[in-house]
């Protein structure tokens, strides 16, 4: 049994996975083997990682120096930026020597997200691409310092960003930015390496694995030799199994859950496009397990802004004339559809309605008319006003049919009357 | 013989060649033709569908012919007898909601189509209903429909939530009923399905492109079999990985791209070409998220449609990296005016922020650029802070096209003069289903006024041009005769002399008109006919107080 991982930039590591790396013995000779043809994403995350990590060196190498002229630390942000943004840059400039390549860290992530497909680690790669943004205005503002306290502070916010590009850990031990995308998915996949589904036992030999795109565990053999690790895999459990070390990465419980649904989802015959009258029913939370929103009398309110300031586009049977539905059956199926939370509802009501003369209404308006919108929607009534503030609780209450008695009747398209 | 003369007689020697290509392919063809014979006369035949610019008693595709060319042979009216014109029927709509349809009418029936995707057969004589079919889907962005399409026996219509419906033309029973978009969250039909017959594939196929651009999808041009309404082929407005012009868009930012595809579909059937106008890029209001021109946004594009799939002649871009939804939403006019001396093939369009621009057909190199609306602050973007730039997002020039008129060799086209205080966002969310703006549709704050007008395509000079206080959306219709039709917001049918720009008629249909004007005959009279209705998202402070009620009306001489 012999296998290679890829060999990289060595992870950083703390706690048992140090330990634990410490006894894999990472090995320098593993560092100067080729480049594979397979896993071009996954090279092109890790190419990314390492001009981040030139950016920060060539910054805190020159801030070691302790140099007294300025020239040294602007050559510092300037070979920054060309690591960042590569030789295309607009704002690379020759003559500040770096390691970086042509496509810098922003070209890699570019061209990783480039693709129709829209995989499970494009929302750490979008975040990091948008935290080296950050950096390189930063970095540019730098170049403009005259005196060295001036240059640390604005310097000291660009590594702050880069620093979060590159990955920290959070409060949960998740690694984010690149390095969370090469510990907890697929993008940490060297392309030799052998994957297995992460929903099965492991399989006897070395390999990864994976499902739905993220890294729930690595086995590497517990035998004697060097096993560099493609990176820092992040989580803390290590077992030894049948021969091998299996590490499960910090996306393992996600994983698990996730495997679980699956396992629990395959006996019923599953229908996503067409779903019956009673998986809906059952997906739906009772009406008595709704919370009370908004107070009668501010529905009653929100009826005659309604009827001022809305009814022309979306109707008064409130199924859409210039502007969509907003109320009644077919509304909420599609609001379940696109997972619509009474947040996002919220945030366009606020902050772009009316259409043409937005935020023209008063806090206590707005107010009413969620009242009038979720009373009309069959959402019951109760003590405590909506808001006229955000409320954190909005982001996790979805809209969806409501079954159960209606609190008022409904009307043929499903909309409840609003007394 | 008047020039105009000239350029008829040269049309109508276009039409054998065309033909020619059908009978050329074989035999074969008379299997499609067939089709339509056996399910009788209810629906126009491939010839028909050819020589559609020269019938004068039908109108059976949405501009009249494949050029996008409102005009029509038709002389009864005319500038000196059209002051008798009065109302001959109307025929009242039970849907609230814009009339944005372009009536088709074939051997005496018209179809109409309402806000809410209702479909009405009715008689073109005397406005009697023959059947109905009241769909009602659910509507995820704004209630609207733009007409229909006849082919093979039926009635197609594309819906407001992403199907497209057979229904038989004689009797209006639903035929077939099928989801035709990919991402139904965000897409949805507004405009007619256009029926084409391929001479390559000796096929008929219905020409769809799907709305979706402002909610974050991306634009397509699609052609479905008329039998069951798979897809034949679909054309993506934005370019995919490895395709030219991807470049053009920052980082991932072409997914949700826009570029869609609402404005008709314009066709030179000798010269194998299909003229699109693509929608504006998105998020509409945020450039700093897509960098680069934004590849097809904006942009007439020409397809050679000599193979089984269609691809790419030229591009002409308005609008490179829009911020302000300014994207050309009408047809574009095929046709062959004089240029100095040359007789030259042009095609013709305006955009939202105001300009008319003049191809060459054959290349698409710019002929005339005229700026036809008021303009301010074009070059900045909105603010967080809100700025006030012109047009807004319904002035320049809208959906329902124009016309050239040969025998003046000039352009006729309504334009607005619309002003707005736009904001923009710091960043932009995507939200299925909603808007993917990243900012705010301006608040309107004046003049809202527009005009028509004549454009010498020789000059690009105006020839003429009638202010009203009110945008004026109707389109324009133009006659042989010598009379221009349209319709104002306002709710007046207004008939000009095409040589002055003399308002001749005008007769207030008493509700708000948006949709384009024809011209048919029936019995032998020549008609007029308009839809009007509710404002919809054109509505203005400055409109009068009139009945919302949708109405049809047809005009005719005494």
């Amino acid at each position: 049994m012999h296998w290679i991982f890829r060999c990289l930039a060595p992870a950083r590591v703390s706690g048992p996975v140090l330990f634990l790396l410490a006894t894999l013995a990472l090995a320098s000779q593993c560092m100067a083997q080729g480049v594979g043809t397979q896993g071009g994403d996954h090279q092109a995350a890790v190419a990314a990682l390492s001009d981040v990590k030139a950016a920060i060196a060539a910054i805190t190498a020159a801030d070691a120096s302790y140099a007294t002229d300025r020239n040294v630390y602007h050559r510092a942000s300037q070979q920054a930026i060309n690591a960042l943004e590569g030789s295309h840059g607009t704002d690379y400039r020759p003559g500040a020597a770096t390691s970086a390549d042509a496509q810098g860290a922003i070209g890699h992530i570019d061209a990783l997200l480039d693709r129709t497909a829209t995989p499970v680690w494009a929302a750490p790669l979008h975040g990091a691409e948008a935290n080296l943004r950050a950096a390189v205005e930063h970095l540019k503002d730098s170049l403009r310092t005259r005196e060295l306290m001036d240059y640390q502070l604005v310097v000291s916010r660009a590594l702050a960003y880069l620093e979060v590009a590159q990955g920290r850990p959070t409060e949960t031990g998740v690694l984010a930015g690149l390095e969370g995308a090469l510990a907890n998915t697929e993008l940490g996949v060297p392309g030799d390496a052998k994957v297995a589904d992460a929903c099965a036992a492991p399989p006897d030999t070395p390999a990864f694995g994976v499902h739905d795109g993220s890294i729930a565990w690595v086995t590497v053999p517990a035998s004697d030799g060097a096993h560099a690790l493609a990176e820092n895999p992040g989580g803390t459990d290590v077992t030894v199994h049948g021969g091998l070390i299996l590490l499960h990465t910090a996306a393992a419980p996600l994983v698990a859950r996730g495997c679980a649904s699956h396992a629990a989802a395959a006996p019923a015959p599953s229908t996503p496009s067409a779903p019956s009258a009673t998986q809906h029913a059952a997906a739906a939370p009772a009406t008595g397990a709704l919370p009370a929103l908004y107070t009668a009398a501010q529905a009653h309110a929100g009826a005659q802004v309604y009827a001022s300031k809305c009814v022309s586009c979306h109707g008064a049977d409130k199924q859409g004339i210039a502007a969509p539905s907003v109320a009644g059956h077919d509304f909420l199926i599609t609001a379940q559809h696109n997972g619509w939370t009474l947040e996002i509802i919220r945030y366009l009501v606020f902050t772009m309605m009316p259409m043409n003369a937005a935020h023209s209404l008063s806090p206590d308006a707005y107010a009413s008319v969620m009242g009038y919108l979720l009373a009309s929607n069959c959402y019951p009534a109760g003590n405590t006003p909506f808001p006229k503030d955000d409320d954190p609780r909005f982001a996790k209450i979805k809209l969806a049919p409501v079954t159960g008695p209606p609190p008022t009747p409904r009307d043929a398209k499903g909309v409840c009357k609003v007394n | 013989m008047t020039f105009r003369n000239q350029l008829r007689t040269g049309a109508v020697r276009l039409l054998p060649a065309t033909l020619g290509v059908v009978a050329a392919l074989g035999l074969s063809a008379s299997a499609a033709l067939a089709q339509s014979a056996s399910a009788g006369s209810a629906t126009p035949s491939a010839q028909e569908f050819a020589g559609a610019a020269s019938d004068t008693a039908n109108w059976i595709l949405p501009a009249k012919s494949y050029s996008g060319n409102h005009y029509t042979d038709a002389t009864q009216i005319t500038p000196a007898n059209v002051a008798g014109l009065h109302l001959a029927w109307t025929f009242h709509v039970d849907d609230p909601g814009p009339m944005e349809t372009s009536p088709i009418i074939y051997n005496g029936t018209m179809y109409v189509t309402s806000a809410h995707d209702h479909v009405y057969a009715l008689d073109a004589a005397t406005g009697k209903l023959k059947w109905e079919f009241k769909n009602n889907p659910h509507v995820i962005s704004f209630a609207a429909n733009r007409g229909i399409g006849l082919l093979d026996g039926n009635v197609y219509i594309g819906t407001l939530d992403g199907h497209l419906i057979a229904l038989n033309a004689e009797t209006g029973q639903k035929v077939w009923d099928k989801v035709t978009v990919d991402d139904t969250a965000n897409s949805f039909y507004t405009m007619a399905p256009v029926p084409w017959h391929d001479p390559t594939t000796n096929q008929d196929e219905l020409l769809l492109g799907v709305s979706n651009g402002d909610w974050g999808g991306n634009g397509n041009i699609s052609a479905y079999d008329p039998k069951d309404g798979h897809v034949i082929w679909r054309w993506e407005t934005v370019p995919g990985p490895g395709q030219p012009g991807h470049d053009t868009w920052s980082g991932d930012s072409w997914k949700r791209g826009g570029a869609s595809t609402w404005g008709g579909v314009t066709i030179d059937p000798a010269a194998k070409l299909m003229y699109l106008n693509l929608g504006n890029p998105g998020p509409d209001f945020l450039g700093s998220v897509r960098k680069g021109d934004n590849l097809y946004s904006d942009s007439m594009v020409a397809l050679d449609i000599s193979g089984a799939k269609p691809t790419l002649k030229w591009y002409y871009q308005f609008i490179p990296h829009d911020t302000h939804d300014w994207d050309p939403p009408m047809q574009p006019i095929l046709f062959t005016g004089k240029v100095g001396n040359d007789e030259r093939k042009l095609v013709a369009t305006g955009d939202k922020a105001g300009n008319v621009w003049i191809l060459d057909a054959g290349t698409g190199k710019l002929v005339d650029h005229t700026t036809a609306s008021f303009q301010k602050n074009q070059q900045t973007e909105p603010s967080v802070e809100g700025n006030i730039a012109c047009p807004n997002t319904l002035g320049g020039i809208e959906y329902q096209g124009g016309s050239f008129d040969p025998a003046t060799n000039t352009l006729l086209l309504p334009s607005q003069n619309e002003c707005g205080l736009w904001t923009g966002n710091k960043d932009v969310v995507y939200i299925a289903g909603q808007f993917y703006l990243g900012g705010g549709f301006p608040k309107l704050v004046g003049p809202n006024t527009g005009q028509m007008n004549a454009i010498d395509v020789s000059t690009g000079v105006f020839n003429w041009r009638h202010h009203f206080d009110l945008p004026n959306y109707g389109g324009a219709l133009t006659t042989a005769s010598g009379l221009v039709f349209s319709g104002n917001l306002g709710g007046e049918e207004n008939a000009f002399d095409t040589k002055t720009g003399t308002l001749l008629w005008s007769y207030d249909t008493g509700a708000y008109i948006q949709a384009p004007s024809e011209a048919y005959e029936a019995n032998g009279k020549e008609y007029i006919v308009v839809a009007s209705g509710a404002a919809g998202n054109a509505a203005i402070p400055e409109l009068p107080a009139t009945g919302q009620q949708s109405v049809i009306s047809a005009f005719t001489l005494k």
